[in-house]
């Protein structure tokens, strides 16, 4: 194939575009959030911009990813920096005691990006309440609270 | 005439009335760091010439094998909870091994941990469709979250 290129980088190095679609996407802590089924690029730049995850679970919605997030790309797989905080959604919540106190519901975001304004968490037996990221002492398989994080009393009446 | 108690007796109260009994860790969650449920206290394993505490045993639930924690593992005792300082290795069967561009290279049938331990002295990892079993060290894994990192590209003759 005749190459006609400017930069220096060499074509061996490059991925074409559609080899993308149908990678699996895999999050910083190892979780596959889903396969490429789109890749976006911006207008402006001429480059890519972001992709779009289709993930396994049926009640889980599309995920819009941009490129600032990327840690490896490659035709097999994207690797992520983070894990979407969306994705919390569902997780238990438990106190730094390890008593259960409630699923997450909701994740409110800084406008789109990935960081946690509040998170939403609705208990058994009790008020929902609102958590933010200083209350937690550690996002894992569960959501681990500080000390003294106050939570709603158990209500059984 | 009424004997005031002695110190040693005030100071032996206080302890009991501060130390757990069985009843506070059977049945209880037990949490590794990732505040992963492994499962719940199922018996308290303990020396029978020093009478200290040596581990727990815990249940993880129907059908599944149990696993016993010794007691240097153990990080906390809440009223809730007992926290691990580890996460239990033999959590790693099953999952996914990556290599460092995303391919993946296998499933991990086999945990083999170094005698005692919680270290991983190798992983047995099965290729699927190919049939093949490769053998995974230590050294090879650069990180094990929800699934396992290699630390190097896989190609077939990484497994020589």
């Amino acid at each position: 194939m005749e190459q006609i290129k400017q930069n220096t980088e060499s074509f061996a190095s490059t991925i074409y575009l559609n080899n993308l679609i149908g990678a699996q996407v895999i999050a910083s802590n190892g979780i596959v959030i889903g396969t490429v089924s789109h890749v976006t690029l911006s207008r402006k730049k001429m480059q890519l911009e972001g992709i779009v995850v289709v993930s396994r679970n049926l009640f889980q919605s599309s995920l819009y990813i941009d490129r600032t997030y990327f840690q490896k790309l490659s035709t097999a797989a994207i690797v992520l920096t983070i894990e979407p905080s969306v994705l919390l959604k569902g997780r238990k919540v438990i106190t730094f005691e390890g008593q259960i106190v409630g699923k997450v519901t909701n994740v409110k975001r800084e406008e789109q990006t990935n960081e946690i304004k509040t998170l939403n968490v609705k208990p058994k037996l009790r008020k929902p309440f609102t958590l933010s990221p200083e209350n937690v002492k550690y996002f894992g398989k569960s959501i681990i609270l500080e000390e003294g994080v106050d939570v709603p009393k158990t209500k059984v009446f | 005439m009424s004997q005031k108690p002695r110190s040693s007796e005030i100071q032996e109260k206080t302890a009991l009335a501060n130390a757990m009994t069985s009843d506070d860790i059977l049945g209880k969650h037990v949490i590794d760091p990732e505040g992963e449920f492994i499962g719940i206290v199922d018996c308290i394993h303990i020396d029978s010439q020093s009478i200290d505490i040596m581990g727990l045993s815990v249940d993880k639930g129907f059908l599944k094998k149990g696993l016993v924690i010794g007691r240097d593992y153990i990080d906390s005792i809440t009223p809730y909870a007992v926290f691990l300082s580890i996460v239990p290795s033999h959590n790693i069967k099953g999952m996914t091994v990556f290599d460092a561009d995303g391919h993946t290279v296998g499933k991990v049938t086999a945990v083999h941990l170094q005698s005692g331990e919680n270290a991983v002295e190798e992983l047995k990892v099965s290729r699927g469709i190919r049939g093949d079993e490769v053998q995974i060290s230590p050294e090879q894994i650069a990180f094990i979250g929800h699934n396992v990192f290699l630390s190097e590209k896989w190609t077939d003759t990484t497994m020589q």
